[in-house]
């Protein structure tokens, strides 16, 4: 397997954009990342685009707009994960050999297009049908939580403090303000224990990465950021036998850590899918920072703050910067080559060599998320 | 002791097709319709046609499943979708017919206050929600408090 390396990180800032389409956000994203890497248009050779709500061949038209077109394009929907697909095919097709230069784009609208994550027609899924409103997924791991572990509200609410903290030094976050322990409790409940302030908020945005064959990223820069493990997989029914976790987190990551060398232990900084509060509070434990039922002491003391042994979501997160569904995962993935390279000023975490990317969404069976990725980063 | 409908009312559809039994001359009370693996013997809701555990290739059986059940958690949707009425308890309920068997349900005639992990429980039929397109009550399985 050839080493593969990302050279180029760009984005726009998520926001609420009714007015723009996924063709013209894509487009800048990636003109921003081909600019970071000082990449000319021309030289990419395939693309590879997440989104969820496009019309068809959406990355065809996105190209088009920077003057590409005539290379392989894949457009990828896994729901949440959708860039996160995206990058691990364009990653294993560089691993493999086929293209030495590829671009990963991420984009979603979804302000103009419709309200809520995610949208199924009746008939498609009878978790849904019944009720199961996408907080609830893990407002029924979070009540359990609570019950077996002693987990209180406050745990959970705390991380969208954090996170909104973290989010206010990020120019590229929806929202840069603070919130208070209580403003976040006493939002609106949306399903117990999740109030409003501890779900990410909708969004539209575009993010893209360029990734090169190891053996010419010098070419572009000095700091390339090796992509030491990519892994992709789907939820499994009847997974997690005690529904206060999710099982293809702690499969997906652990094949990572395998596939890398590394483990949680050597971890500088991590973007992780913060949804919902729940989901960043479990991900602590199915990643293995902590063993299982004490993601709430991590956060009492602060260890997954800015400043803390191992940062998570210095960016903000999915709670500051909304979750523009395509977006996202690519999203996450340009804070932390940023966080190698040391360009992210205030929200800098001081000597990031060590990255991870979790990324797990979709409703899959029995209430798993349907798709999770792992990614490991170094410089 | 509550009576249980035994069939549709006017205007009311299922939420899906095949999925629960009304009480009638075989049994007294609603029962859900699941898959048996013929080889393991693992049980699953919904059905699916091949084992989710084992390498049988046999297809799975119909079995009728989940005539009581405990309340492994539950959370209380406050904000939802426009058709259901809320706010509206939402369990997993945990089936004794096999291992992790453990359903979605929403959770009915039981006030919020009283809601615990651990309750026994007892499967109904009733509203889910309205029908958008149609105007109709869409009804489905349930669980209640068993008495």
């Amino acid at each position: 397997m050839t080493k593969t390396a990302i050279v180029g990180a760009g984005m726009i800032r998520f926001g609420k954009f009714p007015d723009r389409y996924i063709e013209d956000m894509g487009a800048e994203a990636a003109l921003n990342a081909l600019r970071h890497a000082g990449m000319g248009h021309r030289e990419i050779e395939a693309a590879y685009i997440g989104n969820v709500r496009n019309p068809p061949n959406a990355g065809q038209r996105i190209l088009d707009e920077i003057g590409l077109s005539g290379i392989p394009t894949w457009n990828h929907e896994n729901a949440c994960g959708s860039s996160s697909a995206a990058f691990r095919d364009g990653y294993a097709a560089v691993a493999a050999g086929l293209y030495d230069k590829v671009l990963v784009i991420g984009v979603e609208q979804m302000t103009r297009l419709g309200k809520g994550l995610l949208q199924f027609e009746d008939g498609s899924s009878l978790d849904l049908d019944m009720g199961l409103v996408t907080p609830a997924m893990f407002s029924l791991m979070g009540m359990r939580h609570m019950e077996e572990f002693g987990t209180k509200p406050e745990h959970f609410a705390q991380i969208s403090v954090k996170n909104h903290k973290q989010g206010t030094m990020n120019p590229y976050a929806q929202y840069q303000n603070e919130l208070t322990l209580e403003e976040v409790l006493n939002s609106k409940m949306i399903c117990d224990p999740i109030t409003l302030l501890q779900c990410t908020p909708i969004g539209d945005g575009a993010s893209a990465v360029v990734l090169t064959a190891g053996k010419i990223a010098k070419r572009y820069t000095n700091k390339p950021v090796e992509v030491k493990a990519s892994v992709f997989t789907g939820g499994r029914y009847k997974g997690e036998g005690r529904a206060v976790g999710i099982e293809s987190c702690v499969r997906a990551s652990r094949e990572a850590y395998e596939r890398s060398g590394i483990g949680p232990e050597d971890l500088d900084v991590i973007e992780l899918h913060d949804c919902f509060t729940v989901h960043e509070l479990v991900a602590y434990e199915d990643l293995g920072l902590c063993p299982k039922g004490e993601g709430g002491r991590l956060v009492e003391e602060g260890v997954t703050a800015l400043g803390g042994r191992i940062p998570v979501n210095p960016s903000g997160g999915l709670l500051s910067k909304g979750h523009p569904l395509g977006a996202t995962g690519v999203g996450q993935i340009v804070e932390l080559v940023w966080q190698l390279r040391g360009e992210c000023g205030n929200r800098q975490v001081e000597g990031a060599k060590v990255a991870l990317a979790h990324n797990g969404g979709g409703i899959g069976p029995g209430i798993e998320p349907a798709m999770m990725s792992i990614t490991i980063l170094t410089q | 002791m509550k009576a249980e409908r035994t069939g549709y009312g006017p205007d009311e559809v299922p939420i899906r097709e095949g999925c629960f039994v009304f009480p009638d001359n075989d049994r007294d009370r609603p029962r859900l319709i699941g898959s048996r693996c013929k080889k393991c013997g693992d049980v699953v809701f919904p059905k699916r046609k091949l084992c989710t555990l084992c390498d049988s290739d046999e297809l799975m059986e119909e079995v009728f499943i989940g005539e009581k059940g405990i309340l492994y958690t539950y959370t209380i949707v406050r904000a939802g979708f426009p058709n259901f009425e809320t706010p509206y308890i939402l369990g997993l309920v945990e089936l004794p017919e096999a291992e992790n068997l453990r359903i979605l349900a929403q959770i009915e005639d039981c006030p919020l206050e009283e809601i615990r992990i651990g309750m026994p429980l007892e499967m109904t039929i009733g509203k889910i929600k309205m029908d958008t397109k149609t105007g109709k009550t869409v009804v489905g399985h349930k669980y209640r408090p068993a008495e």
